[in-house]
């Protein structure tokens, strides 16, 4: 199983898309880095690029790379391997891959100019991310039949997940704005990993005060260490649901 | 299946949150909905909270009078009306079983001057040596304009 | 003969006020405040050397000086008022008032002044005090060079720093006051001044304005307050060259205005604060040559605001820069400074060529329903603000800067 993620992780390292993403990454912190005047002000910038950045390449690679390696796979099926190890080592290699990407281009430019908890907790939800990403994308490729397909289904979640779930939240929040909703949005944003991340990391920085009373709600929430084990268990569960979906169904497909 | 879900999330939450107590204050965080003060005298305060499970802090009891007077909130919305107990901070008195005294010899942060008591010894006590007389809810609610 | 009898009447009128001076002091023949007061006579001083003294509350009300040298320490043993004072012609200066007593019903201070006039407290210390320095119904004084430290600790029961209701007439200058509820608080007060003050880390606000008209503070410092200053209820109020800063918190401001009229707010910083400027039910107010620099908010105009002239003041970096909860605008901007400005000016008068609407779509959402600034910074608002830049149509389209500055008013 190690051989074979080994074998995934040269095959993508080979193709040079990986590469071009982690130095798209190094150089968009870098600069800005440079360009804000303090590093919490370019976490800020940062976090509203990694948010729509991470998630969407994560889910368009592992989608073009399952159906670019489907012939591999065949390969593979017809060897003495279970399609369990099979699909894992594939995860294993890609994410892997992603989140050595996403580690180097952005936590390089973060451990220079911000080594800080608000650093580390940035570090935390972007691997986060790619990993959740990579899940549902793998589980959206082996729903899907053909390339198109998933790629089309990829991005409609992409999309749903970056801006409709907000669309909705606000459709809700003004629906029912005669109830005390607090604690309803809390729960809502904590079920999408993007807005998660989101008011994670930026319940640690000043910006949270702006968020006036719901902010001081949810800052003595995810302040406390219950919280913070809240935000990596809902993150862990986004990861493996997907992923333990994917395998499921893959076991049973008909190839 | 999914909005289904989401749809029955939704409304477990709406309904379950909706209790229809008062909230204690956070003196020194919470503002007055009326004035936007900060609210932070503890003898002083009152509260509205809506059947559907809003609260409504107020700094004064003026206040509190000012907002149902504002016609913003309508009365049959309303489950709860309930004033600060002068004695005890964050005791709620339901207000119409308050008796208030109002008194200049009191200072309240928005001047209405009215003090809440859980009973009308409490309140006779009070007044014993100062001017000033005792109302109910009604009564204080028609004096304020 | 007639000359004397001229100047007879005078120097019989003028003997009686060859004023003593009391000495008290642990070794002096006279050991306590209580006596020195008791023995004075009009016009007399009263000087008291170092030392501590435990004498409960001190009553003054002859027009007498007391002086402390070195600070001597005036202990309340947290169960008295430590000076009460009536009368007129009364100054107190160089103590240190330590640990006045608290009461629900009383509003102990360490110096309590009623029904008074020409009243100069200066160059005192006040530690731990329920309210620090409490005039009512006076006239005529002045609060000078005093510092006024509260103990944090004790949050919703402690009293006003400087508290004077029913005043007129005061000058409140060069004083250092922390942890109180406010810094400074002023009801039924009018015609006064508070200048060159440093108000910061009271519990509410540095200055409280309540019913008090025709006052004015400038050069005041207003930092990591509750609150930076409220004026509600009151007109003719000018604010000059204050600097607020750090007012930074759920429910925190730089200026709350409530209910006012005919002010002036002029040529004062606003840095990073919550909210600049929070203004409901105020009108005729002229806003000029402000600085707003990474504010939330820089102002937040309710519908219920109107007259008001906003022209010349300089915005920087604010997430928000004006809010309102209407759609109707009857107030005037024009010659602002606005750094998200993306116009041009082809004519080269300095002025932009095209209005800039300072209000974004995602503000008039919050204002309206304040649980969704859960979505802030978040992908769909931005999209919703770029799409209501392209084509207003939630935004009051009244609300606009017609002449926006390209290039920073000098101030």
């Amino acid at each position: 199983m190690l051989k074979l993620s080994k074998y995934v992780l040269y095959d993508i390292v080979r193709s040079k898309i990986i590469l071009a993403y982690t130095l798209f990454l190094f150089l968009v912190s870098f600069s800005l880095f440079n360009m804000e005047e303090n590093s919490s002000k370019a976490i800020m910038s940062l976090l509203t690029i990694i948010l729509i950045v991470v998630p969407m390449i994560s889910m368009i690679f592992t989608t073009i790379h399952y159906y670019n390696s489907y012939e591999f796979i065949e390969l593979m099926l017809s060897q003495p391997m279970s399609r369990r190890k099979i699909l894992l080592s594939e995860y294993a290699g890609v994410s892997v891959s992603l989140l050595s990407s996403f580690l180097i281009g952005v936590g390089i430019p973060i451990l220079v100019y911000s080594p800080d908890a608000i650093g580390f907790s940035f570090l935390f939800t972007g691997g986060a991310l790619t990993l959740v990403f990579t899940s549902l994308a793998f589980l959206t490729s082996v729903i899907a039949r053909d390339k198109a397909r998933g790629i089309g289904f990829a991005l409609l979640l992409w999309f749903y997940f970056a801006l409709i779930y907000d669309g909705l939240i606000l459709l809700i929040l003004f629906t029912f704005s005669d109830y005390p909703l607090e604690k309803l949005t809390l729960v809502l944003t904590a079920l999408n990993p993007i807005d998660l991340g989101r008011i994670s990391i930026m319940l640690k920085m000043d910006v949270s005060a702006l968020m006036g009373y719901t902010g001081a709600l949810y800052k003595d929430f995810f302040g406390s260490g219950s919280g913070i084990l809240f935000t990596v268990g809902i993150m862990f569960l986004w990861i493996i649901l997907p992923l333990w979906g994917a395998l499921r169904i893959f076991k049973k497909k008909d190839l | 299946m999914k909005t289904a879900m989401i749809t029955a999330l939704i409304s477990l939450l709406v309904f379950a949150s909706c209790s229809t107590q008062v909230e204690p204050f956070k003196y020194g965080t919470d503002i007055c909905y009326n004035c936007k003060m900060g609210i932070i005298d503890p003898k002083f305060g009152g509260e509205l909270v809506t059947k559907k499970g809003k609260n409504y802090k107020f700094d004064d009891v003026g206040c509190m009078v000012r907002y149902l007077k504002s016609g913003l909130l309508e009365q049959k919305d309303i489950a709860q009306t309930a004033v600060i107990n002068f004695e005890k901070q964050n005791d709620f008195i339901n207000v119409n079983k308050a008796i208030f005294a109002a008194s200049d010899a009191i200072r309240s942060p928005m001047n209405f001057n009215a003090a809440a008591f859980s009973s009308k010894d409490a309140a006779d006590k009070f007044l014993a040596d100062k001017p000033g007389k005792e109302l109910n809810w009604n009564e204080l609610y028609n004096k304020i304009e | 003969m007639l000359r004397l009898i001229l100047i007879l009447p005078t120097i019989i009128y003028c003997i009686p006020t060859f004023a003593k001076t009391i000495v008290v002091g642990k070794n002096q023949s006279i050991t306590t405040i209580r006596k020195a007061v008791e023995i004075a006579k009009n016009k007399d001083s009263i000087l008291v050397l170092p030392g501590i003294y435990k004498e409960g509350n001190i009553v003054i009300n002859k027009s007498l000086t007391l002086a402390g040298q070195n600070f001597p320490i005036l202990d309340g043993e947290n169960k008295y008022e430590i000076f009460t004072v009536s009368g007129s012609d009364i100054t107190i200066k160089g103590f240190q008032f330590q640990n006045s007593g608290s009461s629900a019903m009383n509003d102990y201070a360490s110096v309590k002044v009623i029904d008074a006039k020409n009243i100069f407290v200066e160059n005192n210390k006040v530690i731990n005090a329920y309210f620090g320095i409490h005039f009512s119904n006076s006239s005529y004084v002045t609060i000078r060079n005093n510092t006024i430290t509260g103990s944090p600790a004790m949050e919703q029961t402690t009293g006003n720093g400087i508290h004077l209701w029913k005043c007129n007439h005061a000058l409140i200058e060069n004083n250092r006051i922390s942890g109180h509820r406010d810094g400074i608080y002023f009801e039924f007060v009018t015609e006064s001044m508070i200048r060159n003050n440093y108000s910061t880390k009271n519990i509410r606000y540095g200055i409280h304005f309540m019913f008090s008209h025709y006052n004015s503070y400038f050069d005041n410092t207003f930092n990591d307050n509750g609150a930076g200053v409220a004026v509600m209820y009151s007109h003719n109020v000018t604010m000059e060259r204050n600097t607020f800063e750090q007012n930074w918190g759920a429910s925190s401001y730089g200026i709350l205005l409530k209910d006012i009229s005919d002010s002036r707010i002029q040529h004062n910083s606003f840095l990073k604060n919550s909210v600049g400027i929070h203004m409901e039910g105020s009108s005729r107010i002229e806003i000029s040559q402000n600085i707003f620099k990474e504010n939330g908010w820089a102002i937040k105009v309710q519908a219920s605001c109107d007259d008001n002239n906003f022209y010349q003041n300089n915005f920087y970096g604010n997430s928000f820069e004006i809010s309102t909860n209407g759609t109707m605008m009857l107030n005037k901007f024009y010659n602002n400074y606005w750094d998200k400005y993306e116009g041009y000016d082809r004519n080269k008068d300095g002025i932009g060529d095209v209005p800039y609407h300072p209000v974004s779509m995602y503000s008039m959402i919050v204002e309206e329903n304040p649980n969704a600034l859960i979505l802030l910074r978040s992908f769909m608002v931005s999209l919703l603000d770029k799409a209501e830049k392209a084509i207003p149509s939630l935004t009051p389209e009244n609300l606009i800067d017609d002449k926006p500055m390209l290039k920073p008013n000098k101030l």
